[in-house]
C-alpha cells in the first residue's frame, strides 16, 4: 500500500507527517506544475472548476509514481466540491489507472462513519498493528506541523511588505517550511518552528513603511493554494501590502469537527452575521463569508479586498455579483480575480500592480 | 371579489415547472398574475452577475416587471425534494434580484425547503399568503386548489409539449384532448377571481419526483412512460415516429430564450418528445442508487438517472441540453461520459448541446438534423 | 535661471510592448511628441523593439538625447531588460496617467488592444476602479483581426465597411469559433458583407460592455483608446450602445507609451539606464531551457545581447538571475 493525497497549500506537509509517523508508505505528488494542470485539463470538462482539474492532475501524477491509495478529504453539498470524488473516480477508472479511494468524511455523522468504515475495512488488512498504534501519534504530529506551517505563513505575510530585497521573505519562508517538514519528533518540530521564525525575522526589513492592508477572500482552494491562484498572496506582499486571509487548512478542519462554535470561529460567525444585510440565506461554501468579510474589513479600515474564485464557481458567482454592490456601499475597492487554466499570470500581475497603486492613491487622497 | 393587486412572476428558472401552481394560488387569493414577456430575438439580457444564462434571465425578467407589479414572486428555492437540494445559486437568487432591482419592488421571497419538515411547501405559501393579507384558512384553501390544478396539469404535460407550440405551453385555456377532464383555470377573463375547479382529482399527493411532500412519495400519475407510447392526444404523431428523450433542467428544456425553441424544431423533424417527467422516482433511483456518493442536487440526480434509464432502451435517441457555465451540468456531463464508457457504451445515440446567449439557432438546428439522420440510419440497420 | 532650465529639459522615451503591437514615443519636458512609432510584433517582440528603436532614432535629430526610459505593456519586463529602463509600469496605470494629463475631466476610459481590453474609472483625476478581461479574448483586437481575415478583408477596410451596414446581423461573440460558424452561416444565407461586419462590431461591443464593464458605473465623458479605437465601426457601435459620444485622443494607439514616458519624466532619473539606440544594430535573442536541478523544473529564460547574457528570469531559486537595475515600482 502506498497512500497519496492532493496538494493544497502546505497540506501535503500535514498528510506526509501522519503517514510518516505512522510508518505508512506514501507518495507526495510532484509539486503542482504546468504539467499537472495540463493533465487535469486534458481529462476533464472545460467548465468544471479549476481546483477539480488541479487535484485530478495531482492524483494522476501520484498514481503514475506508484501510489495506489488516494486519501481525500470529502466535502458535502451544496457546491461541486462534494461530488469531486464521484467524478474523479469515474475518470481515473476510465483512464485505466488502478487505485483505492479513502474519503475522510467532512462531517462526522453516523452515515459517513459507516461509509468510511466500509472503505477502510479493506485497507485495514494491509495495515500492521504498528501502523494502527502509531496513527494517533501521527495525527498529533500532523496537526502540530500544520499549525507550525500556518504560524510561519502568517509571519511571512507580515514580513513580506517590509522586505528590502524583493523575494527574500519567500526564500526564507521556503527554508523555514522545509525545516518543519523535515522534523521527525515533536521536540525537533518545536525547534524547527522557532528556527523558522528566526529565519523569517532575519529578512531585511524597512520598518518605516506603513503597508496597505488587503484581505484575500473567496473560494477556499483558490485562496489557499498558491499554484491555483498564481501566488496572489506573495505578489501582493511583494507589492507592499500586508495581506490577511481567514481560510486556512485548520479553519476548515475545525469547522468540520464542529469544534468552532464558541471561539475558534467567532471571526467566521462575525462575517456571516455581516453578510445578512445582503444575503438572506446561507448560499454555501464561502459565499456568505466572502461578502461578510469584505464588509467587516472595510469597517476595520482595510484598504482593499481581493476576491478569488474559480471560473464558473457556483457559490462565488453569487458572491461576486453582490460584492460589486458591497464595494460601493462600504467604499472599499474590491478586485475579483476569476481563475482558470489559461496562462494568466502576467495579467494577474498587471491587475494586482494597478490595484495596489489605486489603493495607494486612495490612501494619499484621504 | 375585487382585484387586490398585481403579482409579477419572472418567466425563468422554475417557472417552467411550477407556474400552474403559483398562478392558481395567487389568483385564488384575489391577485392578478403578470408574467414577464419572453425576450425574443433581439431582447437585451441584463448582465448583473456573470452566471449561467438562466440566472441572467431571472434578473432580466425581474427588471422588466419592475414598475408593472406590486410584488415580485421570487421564492428562495433551497430544496424541492425531501432529500435533495437545488443549485446553490437558487439560494441567493432573491437577494440578487433585490440588488438588481435596487429595492424598487417588493419581493415575495419565502424559503421553500422540503427537507426541513412536513408540508414545507404549504407552510411557505401560507407565509407568502400572510404577507399578502390572507389568513391561514384562505391560504390553505388557495394552496390546495393550486396543488390540485398543478397535479392535473402535470398529467397532461407531455402531451402539451408535443401538441402545443412552445409559447402556448402555459396557456391554460388551450387544453389538449387528454386534458378534457380538467377545465382551464378559473379565470377566463381578468378581474374575475372566483371560480371552481371542475373535475377535481381526489388522488392525494401526486407530485412524484417533481415535488414530493413528506412523509410518503405519492404514486406517479403516469406510470413508466417508456417504452409504451404516450397515451392520449388525438394529434399524436404516429407510432412510427422517433421517440427522442430531451433531458436537462426544466428551464433549459422549455425556455425558448435559452434553447432557441429547439423543441419546435425537433417536432418539425418528426420527433416525439419524451421528458424525464414521464419517469417515476423509482426508475430514476434505480440508475443512481449504486453510486459511491449520492448526487445531492435533485435536478442533477434526475438528469443522470433519466439519461441512463433512457439509454438502456425505450427511446430512439437522447438529447442532453446543458447551460454553459452551469456547474451541475459541467460536472455531471463528465461523469455521464465516463460512466457510459465504463458501462460499455450505448447503442442509443446521445447528443449533448451546450446553450448560452451566444448559441445561434443555426448551430443547434444543424446538429439536430444530423442527429435525426443518425437515428434513422440506425433504425434502418 | 535660463541655463538651469536648459539643464533640466529632458526627453523621455516610453515603450509599450503589447501582445500584438509595439508602440514607442519620445516626449520632451513640455509633453510634446518628438517621435512616435507603432508596429506589429509578428510574434517577435525583441525584433519589434529593435525596429522600433531604429525608426524612433531616425525620426529624432542627432542632438536629442534620452534622459529616461520606461516600459509598459504585457512584455514590459522583457522590454525593460533589453533597453535598460528606468521604470517599469503596468499598463493600467500607464494608460490612466496619459488620460488624466490630457483630459482631466474624463470619468471613464475604454482601452481595447490586441488581446487585452480594459475599462478604467476615473473620478476627479484618480483611478477608482478598473477591470480587464482575464479568461476570454472575445472582446479584443485579435478577435477582429481573425474575423477580418476570415472574411478576406483588411482590418482597415473593416471599419469603413461596418459604417455602411444597414441591418447589422446578430453574430455570436463568445469566442472566435462560435463567431466564425455564425458568420459563415450568415454569409451563406446571403447577408451582405457590410451587415456581417456591422454585426461583428455590435457583438464585440456587447461582449466588452457585458463582460469587462459588468457592474462598473460608466459615466461620460468617456475616452476610447487602444489600437481598436482606429476602427470606426467599433466606435460607432459603442456610441450607439451607450448613447453618448466618445473622445478618441489624437495618439489613441500610443497612450500606454505616452503614459510610461510621462511617468519617467516625473521620476527624472539622475542617470538613465537606457542603453541607447545602438541596440537596434546588435544581435538580440532569448533562449529558454528547463532547469532540472530541483522538482520545480523552472522554465528559465536568458536574454542575450551580442552573445552575452544580459538578463535571466523564470528561476524560482534565482540561481541564474542576473542582478538587474530595473526599478519596478
Amino acid at each position: 500500500m502506498k497512500v497519496t493525497f492532493p496538494h493544497l497549500g502546505t497540506m501535503h506537509i500535514f498528510c506526509k507527517a501522519i503517514a510518516e509517523t505512522a510508518q505508512i508508505p506514501y507518495v507526495v505528488p510532484p509539486e503542482t506544475s504546468r504539467k499537472t494542470l495540463t493533465l487535469g485539463v486534458l481529462h476533464s470538462n472545460e467548465s468544471i472548476c479549476l481546483p477539480f482539474k488541479i487535484i485530478l492532475g495531482n492524483f494522476i501524477e501520484a498514481l503514475q509514481m506508484g501510489a495506489d491509495t488516494i486519501v481525500m478529504v470529502g466535502s458535502g453539498p451544496p457546491c461541486r466540491l462534494g461530488l469531486y470524488d464521484l467524478v474523479q473516480k469515474a475518470i481515473l477508472e476510465d483512464m485505466g489507472l488502478h487505485y483505492r479511494w479513502l474519503t475522510i468524511p467532512p462531517r462526522l455523522t453516523l452515515q459517513a462513519i459507516w461509509k468510511n468504515y466500509k472503505e477502510t475495512k479493506e485497507l485495514k488488512k494491509e495495515l500492521s498493528w504498528k501502523n494502527i498504534l502509531l496513527f494517533p501519534y501521527g495525527l498529533r504530529m500532523g496537526w502540530k506541523k500544520m499549525m507550525a506551517c500556518e504560524a510561519l505563513e502568517k509571519l511571512a505575510m507580515k514580513v513580506r511588505p517590509r522586505e528590502v530585497k524583493k523575494g527574500e521573505t519567500q526564500k526564507h519562508l521556503k527554508k523555514a517550511l522545509s525545516g518543519v517538514d523535515e522534523a521527525r519528533t515533536l521536540r525537533t518540530l518545536n525547534d524547527a518552528l522557532q528556527k523558522g521564525k528566526a529565519i523569517l525575522q532575519m529578512t531585511g526589513q524597512d520598518f518605516s513603511r506603513i503597508p496597505l492592508k488587503i484581505a484575500i477572500v473567496g473560494e477556499l482552494y483558490t485562496v489557499m493554494d498558491p499554484h491555483i491562484n498564481r501566488g496572489v498572496e506573495q505578489k501582493l506582499g511583494e507589492l507592499g501590502a500586508e495581506v490577511t486571509r481567514t481560510s486556512w487548512f485548520s479553519t476548515h478542519i475545525l469547522r468540520s469537527l464542529r469544534k468552532n462554535k464558541a471561539d475558534q470561529n467567532s471571526e467566521r460567525i462575525r462575517f456571516f452575521e455581516a453578510s445578512k444585510a445582503y444575503l438572506g440565506y446561507d448560499v454555501g461554501a464561502e459565499c456568505n463569508l466572502s461578502i461578510g468579510e469584505a464588509i467587516v474589513r472595510s469597517k476595520e479600515g482595510y484598504d482593499g479586498v481581493v476576491h478569488l474564485m474559480p471560473f464558473a464557481c457556483m457559490p462565488e458567482t453569487t458572491a461576486s455579483g453582490i460584492l460589486t454592490r458591497v464595494g460601493k456601499d462600504w467604499d472599499i475597492p474590491i478586485l475579483t480575480l476569476i481563475l482558470d487554466e489559461q496562462e494568466i499570470e502576467g495579467r494577474i500581475q498587471t491587475l494586482l500592480e494597478a490595484f495596489v497603486e489605486m489603493l495607494q492613491w486612495k490612501r494619499k487622497a484621504a | 371579489m375585487e382585484e387586490k393587486g398585481r403579482i409579477g412572476i419572472p418567466r425563468s428558472l422554475m417557472f417552467y415547472r411550477y407556474f400552474p401552481l403559483w398562478k392558481v394560488f395567487f389568483e385564488e387569493l384575489g391577485w392578478r398574475v403578470i408574467v414577464s414577456d419572453g425576450l425574443g430575438k433581439r431582447g437585451k439580457i441584463i448582465y448583473f452577475e456573470d452566471s449561467c444564462l438562466p440566472m441572467k434571465l431571472l434578473v432580466t425578467h425581474s427588471i422588466n416587471l419592475r414598475g408593472k407589479v406590486d410584488h415580485l414572486f421570487v421564492p428562495r428555492l433551497v430544496s424541492l425534494h425531501r432529500s435533495y437540494i437545488m443549485c446553490p445559486k437558487f439560494r441567493g437568487a432573491p437577494d440578487i434580484v433585490r440588488l438588481a432591482t435596487e429595492g424598487t419592488v417588493s419581493i415575495l421571497d419565502e424559503t421553500i425547503d422540503l427537507r426541513t419538515r412536513e408540508h414545507s411547501m404549504l407552510r411557505s405559501f401560507l407565509k407568502t399568503g400572510k404577507r399578502l393579507g390572507a389568513d391561514e384558512k384562505e391560504g390553505k384553501r388557495a394552496f390546495q386548489k393550486a396543488e390540485r390544478f398543478f397535479i392535473n396539469f402535470q398529467k397532461g404535460w407531455e402531451n402539451r409539449i408535443n401538441v402545443l407550440s412552445s409559447k402556448d405551453l402555459f396557456q391554460f385555456d388551450i387544453p389538449t384532448s387528454s386534458e378534457k377532464n380538467i377545465s382551464p383555470p378559473p379565470r377566463p377573463r381578468q378581474g374575475e377571481a372566483e371560480g371552481e375547479l371542475a373535475g377535481e382529482d381526489k388522488r392525494e399527493g401526486g407530485y412524484g419526483r417533481l415535488y414530493s411532500p413528506p412523509p410518503l412519495p405519492a404514486p406517479r400519475l403516469r406510470q413508466a412512460g417508456s417504452p409504451s407510447p404516450v397515451k392520449g392526444g388525438g394529434k399524436d404523431i404516429g407510432e412510427t415516429s422517433m421517440r427522442v428523450a430531451f433531458i436537462g433542467h426544466p428551464y433549459n428544456l422549455f425556455d425558448t430564450d435559452v434553447n432557441k425553441d429547439i423543441l419546435s424544431f425537433a417536432k418539425n423533424l418528426g420527433m416525439r418528445i419524451i421528458t424525464p417527467d414521464s419517469l417515476s422516482e423509482k426508475e430514476i433511483d434505480a440508475q443512481v442508487s449504486d453510486l459511491s456518493k449520492e448526487i445531492y442536487w435533485s435536478s442533477g440526480r434526475e438528469i443522470v438517472g433519466s439519461l441512463f434509464h433512457f439509454l438502456s432502451g425505450g427511446v430512439d435517441g437522447a438529447i442532453f441540453l446543458t447551460s454553459f457555465k452551469c456547474g451541475i451540468d459541467a460536472l455531471l456531463q463528465e461523469f455521464i461520459r465516463r460512466r457510459l464508457k465504463l458501462k460499455g457504451g450505448t447503442s442509443i445515440p446521445l447528443l449533448v448541446l451546450s446553450l448560452d446567449e451566444h448559441s445561434g439557432r443555426e448551430g443547434l438546428t444543424t446538429r439536430l438534423e444530423a442527429f435525426k439522420d443518425v437515428i434513422e440510419e440506425r433504425k434502418r440497420n | 535661471m535660463g541655463a538651469l532650465q536648459v539643464l533640466i529639459m529632458g526627453n523621455y522615451l516610453g515603450i509599450d510592448v503589447g501582445s500584438i503591437t509595439t508602440k514607442m514615443v519620445v516626449i520632451n519636458e513640455g509633453d510634446e511628441v518628438l517621435a512616435e512609432v507603432y508596429l506589429r510584433n509578428n510574434g517577435r517582440p525583441l525584433e519589434a523593439i529593435q525596429q522600433g528603436l531604429e525608426s524612433i532614432s531616425s525620426r529624432l535629430d542627432g542632438e536629442t538625447s534620452i534622459d529616461g526610459a520606461a516600459t509598459t505593456g504585457s512584455a514590459r519586463h522583457l522590454a525593460a531588460y533589453l533597453v535598460g529602463a528606468d521604470l517599469v509600469k503596468n499598463e493600467i496605470t500607464a494608460h490612466s496617467i496619459a488620460v488624466i494629463d490630457l483630459f482631466p475631466e474624463v470619468k471613464t476610459v475604454f482601452e481595447i488592444g490586441g488581446q487585452d481590453s480594459k475599462v478604467i474609472l476615473l473620478r476627479a483625476g484618480v483611478v477608482v476602479d478598473f477591470a480587464m478581461n482575464t479568461v476570454c479574448a472575445a472582446g479584443t483586437g485579435s478577435f477582429l483581426d481573425q474575423q477580418a481575415a476570415r472574411l478576406g478583408i483588411s482590418i482597415e477596410e473593416f471599419g469603413t465597411l461596418a459604417l455602411k451596414a444597414k441591418h447589422p446581423v446578430r453574430v455570436a461573440g463568445r469566442c472566435t469559433v462560435f463567431a466564425e460558424t455564425d458568420m459563415i452561416h450568415k454569409q451563406q444565407i446571403g447577408h451582405s458583407i457590410e451587415d456581417i461586419v456591422g454585426g461583428l462590431c455590435d457583438s464585440l461591443v456587447k461582449n466588452y460592455l457585458n463582460n469587462v464593464c459588468r457592474g462598473k458605473e460608466i459615466l461620460s465623458p468617456i475616452v476610447f483608446q487602444g489600437g481598436v479605437a482606429a476602427n470606426q465601426g467599433i466606435r460607432k457601435a459603442l456610441e450607439k450602445e451607450l448613447e453618448t459620444p466618445l473622445i478618441v485622443p489624437e495618439h489613441f494607439g500610443l497612450m500606454g507609451a505616452m503614459g510610461a514616458a510621462k511617468l519617467v519624466k516625473r521620476v527624472k532619473p539622475f542617470r538613465t539606464q537606457f542603453k541607447g539606440f545602438e541596440l537596434s544594430r546588435k544581435s538580440c535573442l532569448t533562449r529558454g531551457f528547463e532547469c532540472s536541478e530541483c522538482e520545480n523544473q523552472c522554465e528559465v529564460v536568458e536574454l542575450l545581447v551580442d552573445r552575452e547574457v544580459v538578463a535571466c528570469w523564470g528561476d524560482l531559486c534565482e540561481k541564474y538571475r542576473k542582478s538587474s537595475s530595473v526599478v519596478s515600482q
